[in-house]
């Protein structure tokens, strides 16, 4: 019967661990995506960073190239219309002009060839060149153009002359004196190729730049680029303009590697490959972790399965232990109850006896074993068929409890018992009570409870100390008396009185029946979850 | 589930106690304060059993400020005075002393309040 009763454990074994590993999977990828998600935001935040950083200083350096750009146009506008202005002043003196313009023809440049033109009528005429001749054919369509759009203009004028092997360009001021209109025109050679390369020391060396008369980035309109690929530049790029003369200058840079060093462009990387590297791992840990914790899990329910299995079988053997129904006693009413405590699976030693001895007499016994567990229960056992045998050959009470206590030796045994024994004459009335270290019994009359005071002797298993004496206690028509183990007064931390007065206050009452009463005193006493386990029996006199 | 909440079922946990053991001339002294029940009396047996290693006639047990004992404890006494002749129980409170009054162990044990 025990073994029928046993809940089956196995119902968690196979579903658990694959519901764990599933859970874990869950809990892994979900790390997994989120670590991907957070990692990917990361690494494009900082990637954009990096871009918008680049793009300042590319903005940056390249208006330090436009600076430079617009104080050449100043230089120029300077310099040409300087010589225009001497030579107007100077009626188109030759010397003058050639000593005026000699540090502007050299070797490392600006130019190449500058000359003073007159312009009479409609015509120019070349006075003088210095440097050499000028590409400009002096008597062609092109150079009274050229000339005459230069008196016309505030600033210098600009002009491309284009040979096979070269590109020239041409500059040109004029100014007014009283002798007539002088045009100083100059030649600056554009670098062959358009190719110059930039000296490391510039601080435009990180960049690639390329430089383009007017507003069009064509190769026609190309002056020099240090960049070593084709053009246009690719990749992040920055195009500006600048006033040259009538015209403009278009500079488009594109940084040749990062502007703000290796960490930005690394970063990215970095993050993506650290942030990816870490989710995995915490992924991983995450999947054992849970599936540990889902294991753990399974078995703290098994452990707990275990628990309620094993204070199953334990109960089971305490009820079977305990009487199934009481004997019936001609005259009385006879009534128990037993509730097993909720400290822990190991079951309690508390029992009750009822022994009829003839027909007038009999003999009930409520005991409690020290501690807890089989051992007890078995201990309880072998004192409850004891004390019935006893009471069946006759004994007193106080006998009982005497050939009781050679059975048992706490030293021997690791247990004692506290036990109450009584004999009743039904008839007559009367209860000869003996008490091994138990709680006094309550007599209850007339809707009064009180406790019998009897003197105790030592508990059953305790050698020495007092003898169990006999006391005798009278109970009139339609009384109860009460056994009962210390569970149901007992309570921690509170003195035993206390307890005792409880159950007298909750006895001190009228009932209907005495199951009724017995049923009353153990709500009102035990509570919802009563810690040690409670047995108690009553007895009612019928008249 | 909550019939099967473990916590209800086994209190694993151990009442708090403090044991301390001297002598009083040849008389060894155990004190016993806190609570002494099923879950702590193995831990005061063993201790007990170093307090009686030399063999004695006389054991006192200190127990002033012991606020809680159950039957557990009342076994622990009870069986030292099995094994020395005279075991007293010195200062037990109300609620020790009403105990071991009750079990009927005043006789056997020298209580001295």
């Amino acid at each position: 019967m025990l073994l029928a009763q046993r809940p089956t454990v196995s119902r968690a074994g196979p579903r658990g661990p694959v519901r764990g590993r599933k859970a874990a999977r869950g809990a892994a990828v979900a790390v997994l995506v989120i670590g991907l998600v957070i990692t990917a935001i990361l690494a494009v935040v900082t990637f954009r960073g990096h871009v918008r950083t680049e793009r300042k200083l590319l903005v940056l350096q390249t208006k330090l190239i436009a600076d430079a750009g617009a104080a050449e146009d100043q230089l120029y506008a300077q310099d040409l219309g300087g010589a225009a202005r001497l030579a107007a002043a100077t009626d188109g003196n030759t010397a003058t002009f050639t000593k005026n313009v000699s540090t502007s023809v050299t070797a490392k440049g600006p130019f190449i060839v500058e000359s003073l033109w007159r312009l009479r009528g409609s015509s120019p005429r070349l006075i003088t060149a210095a440097g050499g001749t000028p590409l400009l054919a002096p008597t062609s369509a092109r150079a009274a153009a050229v000339i005459r759009q230069a008196t016309a203009s505030k600033t210098f004028v600009v002009s491309e002359l284009a040979t096979r092997h070269e590109l020239r360009l041409g500059l040109a001021a004029a100014a007014s004196g009283p002798d007539g209109t002088f045009v100083v025109y100059a030649e600056e050679a554009a670098p062959a190729d358009r190719r110059i390369s930039e000296p490391a020391s510039s601080p435009v060396s990180a960049l690639d730049f390329a430089l383009y008369l007017g507003r069009a980035q064509t190769s026609a309109a190309l002056l020099e680029t240090d960049a070593p690929a084709r053009l246009p530049l690719r990749g992040t790029t920055f195009s500006t303009r600048i006033r040259f003369g009538n015209t403009f200058l278009t500079i488009t840079t594109s940084p040749r590697s990062s502007l703000s060093g290796t960490t930005g462009v690394i970063l990215p990387w970095a993050i993506a490959i650290g942030g990816v590297l870490l989710t995995i791992l915490a992924a991983l840990l995450t999947e054992r972790l849970t599936r540990r914790r889902a294991s753990a899990e399974r078995l703290a329910g098994e452990i707990r399965q275990l628990y309620v299995e094993q204070r199953s079988v334990a109960e089971t053997l305490q009820q079977a232990l305990l009487p199934q129904k009481l004997a019936e006693i001609p005259g009385m009413q006879l009534a128990a109850r037993y509730l097993p405590g909720a400290a822990g699976v190991d079951i309690g030693g508390d029992w009750y006896d009822v022994v009829p001895v003839d027909d007038r007499q009999f003999v009930f016994i409520v005991g409690d074993v020290s501690g807890r567990g089989v051992r007890a229960a078995a201990v309880m056992a072998s004192l409850q068929f004891a004390g019935r045998a006893y009471a069946l050959e006759g004994h007193s009470p106080a006998t009982i409890l005497d050939r009781l206590a050679r059975s048992l030796d706490l030293e021997r045994d690791g247990h004692f018992a506290t036990v109450l024994c009584g004999l009743v004459d039904v008839g007559a009335h009367t209860v000869l009570l003996a008490n091994a270290g138990h709680l006094p019994p309550l007599v209850c009359s007339g809707g009064e409870a009180r406790l019998v005071t009897i003197e105790s002797g030592s508990p059953i298993g305790i050698s020495g100390g007092a003898s169990r004496a006999h006391a005798e206690v009278k109970t009139g028509a339609n009384d109860v008396l009460i056994a009962y183990t210390d569970g149901l007064v007992e309570r921690r931390g509170e003195i035993l009185d206390a307890g005792l007065e409880r159950l007298q206050k909750a006895a001190s009452r009228d009932f209907p029946s005495l199951d009724d009463m017995l049923s009353s005193i153990v709500t009102e006493l035990s509570g919802d979850e009563p810690t040690d386990d409670i047995a108690l029996i009553g007895l009612q006199w019928l008249s | 589930m909550a019939e099967l909440d473990p916590g209800n079922q086994a209190p694993i946990t151990q009442a708090p106690i403090t044991i301390k053991t001297w002598k009083e001339g040849d008389t060894p002294v155990v004190s016993l304060s806190g609570e002494l029940d099923l879950s702590n009396t193995e831990q005061v047996r063993a201790q007990l059993e170093d307090a009686l290693a030399g063999g004695t006639n006389r054991l006192v047990f200190e127990v002033s400020e012991l606020e809680f004992m159950d039957s557990s404890g009342i076994a622990l006494l009870a069986s030292a005075a099995q094994r020395v002749r005279e075991v007293e129980i010195r200062h037990p409170p109300a609620i020790v002393r009403r105990l071991l009054e009750l079990t009927g162990l005043t006789e056997l044990l020298r209580i001295v309040s």
